[in-house]
């Protein structure tokens, strides 16, 4: 035998309505009674009436008859699929055919033969059951497909995912209520829930739940482990509170789990006494694992967060950003580019270093480079290191930067000014520091440079030993740069020629231009008339 | 089969049989055709009174099909005659016909009476 069905039987005529009654029901299927098709429509559209699962239809009865009924119910879109057996005599299989083309599944014979009526009634009714069986499996393939599309699409995004499992959980297990929690410092709160009124929503919000035998959320919080209420009414530790305001009668809690942690939960509900099944146990269980994805690329996503920020207090911000962007790791493998490279260091540092309390020294050093540090914020710089009174920064790297050289040089500039300011105190006191600054511009090798567990973001080229040479060549307050950084910063700002130095690792000398001071405004593009080179060396 | 096809007596058996032997149930059905055979008997005179054929046809088409359940094998002969003509649009002298089928809906009573005293 099949599992049992409800079966509504339409006919207007009594005696015919209850034998067919009794005969379903000593084959084990519930059934009920319309006694015209008015009636019988009625009982299918009620929300309120238990679901049919196939008809059998009288066709000659006063008011609706049975072609009026089955025209009905294959007009309506909720009634389409209902399997509708017609019950006809011997002598008017006219009516059956034409019945069959309306969309009736089979017929039965009036002059009843129980094996025949459980033969049709049970084929039909497992048709029914497969078709349904299958709209299931696809509406639960649909919801899972639409799940895993969220995740992927907003996988760091843990309230979009946390919505999307709540209603395909609630839908599929066929709940009137889902709700799932976080855990926050030892008590669960709602982040998403589904097919509740904003009273009980409300009510939910502003009662995160602790680990306790009394809710649903609760016991899971505590053990662990699937928990199921088949009836709150019979379950001694229940205590109706937020729940009360539903209705709640059967619950299913899953634990929501990141390496055994219980790191949310996720809840349904039914308001009526209809304990969860397997399946649906199953079901939801599999959402629950997605809703531990969720929470698990989010806990990742801002510990992430918490790291970048970490890091940019000990890198230069651009470094920072790139160990953590999707292209970073090929980044920090090498490659080369062309850059332009600064380095500054100071003039007489080391006989100040030697005359002053080292505490000066320090507090010097700490005001030095706080300042140096702004302006390379300022101009976006990556700071390769600094040591001591000495720093090299470079330009166009990992940032792209096309205007590199004219950064540089512009920088060059605000450095000696923000030095002079901050060096006037220290000069009435004697000491005379002064900054030297040399700049040039060259493709160089850039990546990560080091060994493991010590790696700096370095770059290695001609233009970083020039820039280094230039530096040390420069005379107190000196900026130096090579021909080519005036070159492709031309107009930005002003410079004198300086001559042909020979430098140390150089086989021939290189001409050198000393930077003056940047162009007034209106003036930068055109070449200075007093001589000074401003935009062709 | 007794009085010229009044009751099939085996008709009345199977009904039985297939209904679990249960035979206050049988009892009750019997009961519930007798009193949809009065519906239908009522609903054919008004057909006639009213002068319309068509009108005889369903309940002519329901005591057909019922009666043959309990057997009342003469009584669902009459009936799909009358519901075979009034399709067809022809019924001579409806109200004879009509009276006719109630004689024998009163001899099935009788015989059912007979054999089944509680109904």
């Amino acid at each position: 035998m099949s599992d049992p069905g409800r079966i509504l039987v339409v006919d207007d005529t009594a005696f015919n309505r209850r034998l067919l009654v009794r005969l379903l029901a000593s084959i084990g299927h519930e059934a009920l009674e319309a006694d015209d098709g008015a009636a019988a429509l009625a009982v299918l559209r009620d929300p309120d009436a238990p679901r049919v699962d196939l008809v059998l239809l009288d066709i000659v009865m006063p008011g609706l008859d049975g072609y009026g009924t089955l025209a009905a119910m294959k007009a309506d879109e909720r009634l389409r699929e209902l399997p509708v057996i017609v019950i006809s005599g011997v002598d008017e299989l006219d009516s059956v055919v034409r019945c069959i083309q309306m969309g009736a599944t089979d017929y039965l014979p009036k002059t009843v033969d129980p094996s025949i009526l459980r033969a049709r009634v049970e084929a039909s009714l497992a048709e029914k059951h497969l078709r349904d069986l299958e709209r299931e499996m696809t509406e639960q393939q649909r919801s899972v497909d639409e799940v895993l599309r969220i995740m992927t699409r907003s996988a760091f995004d843990l309230q979009v995912v946390m919505d999307a499992v709540v209603s395909a959980a609630r839908r599929l297990t066929h709940s009137d209520y889902g709700v799932a929690y976080v855990a926050e410092d030892g008590l669960f709160k709602v982040v998403a829930s589904a097919g509740g009124d904003p009273e009980l929503d409300e009510y939910e919000r502003a009662h995160p739940i602790r680990p306790a035998r009394d809710s649903i959320v609760g016991r899971v919080a505590l053990t662990g482990e699937v928990a199921r209420i088949d009836d709150v009414r019979a379950d001694p530790d229940y205590v109706q509170a937020g729940a009360g305001l539903a209705g709640v009668r059967s619950l299913l809690g899953l634990p929501i789990l990141q390496d055994r942690d219980v790191a949310g939960v996720l809840a349904l509900t039914r308001t009526e006494v209809r304990p969860f099944e397997d399946g649906a146990v199953r079901l939801a269980t599999a959402f629950a694992d997605q809703a531990a994805i969720g929470i698990g690329n989010a806990r990742l996503l801002s510990t992430i967060e918490r790291q970048r920020r970490q890091l940019a207090g000990f890198l230069s911000p651009q470094v920072a950003a790139l160990i953590s962007s999707p292209d970073g790791e090929q980044l920090l493998a090498g490659h080369r580019r062309e850059i332009t490279a600064m380095f500054c260091d100071l003039r007489n540092f080391t006989v100040f270093s030697e005359t002053a309390e080292p505490e000066e020294v320090l507090g010097f050093l700490r005001a030095y480079h706080r300042a140096m540090g702004e302006l390379i914020m300022e101009h976006q710089g990556t700071l390769e290191h600094f040591a001591g009174d000495g720093f090299m920064t470079f330009f166009n790297d990992p940032l792209l930067q096309p205007d590199h050289a004219a950064r540089a040089m512009r920088m060059a500039v605000a450095m000696r000014e923000r030095f002079g300011e901050m060096v006037a105190d220290w000069r009435k006191r004697g000491h005379v520091l002064e900054i030297g600054i040399g700049i040039a511009t060259g493709y160089a090798t850039l990546g990560r440079i080091g060994f493991e567990g010590r790696y700096d973001y370095g770059a290695i080229g001609n233009a970083i030993i020039m820039a280094s040479r230039l530096s040390g060549e420069a005379a107190a307050g000196q900026i130096l740069v090579a021909q080519r950084t005036l070159a492709e910063g031309e107009g930005s700002v002003l410079a004198e020629p300086v001559g042909e130095l020979s430098l140390k690792g150089f086989s021939r000398p290189v001409a050198v231009y000393a930077v003056t001071g940047l162009p007034a405004a209106g003036d930068s593009a055109s070449p200075d008339p007093a001589g000074s080179v401003g935009a062709r060396p | 089969m007794t009085d010229g096809g009044t009751l099939d007596h085996g008709a009345l058996r199977y009904l039985l049989e297939i209904t679990g032997g249960d035979e206050a149930f049988l009892d009750e059905l019997l009961e519930t055709f007798l009193r949809d055979a009065d519906d239908q008997l009522a609903a054919l005179r008004a057909a006639v009174g009213a002068g319309s054929v068509e009108a005889l046809v369903r309940p002519a088409h329901s005591l057909k099909s019922s009666a043959a359940n309990v057997g009342a094998t003469r009584l669902s002969e009459l009936s799909r005659a009358l519901e075979g003509d009034a399709r067809a649009g022809t019924v001579d002298a409806p109200s004879e016909r009509v009276e006719a089928l109630a004689a024998e809906a009163t001899a099935v009573r009788l015989a059912l009476q007979a054999i089944r005293g509680s109904v």
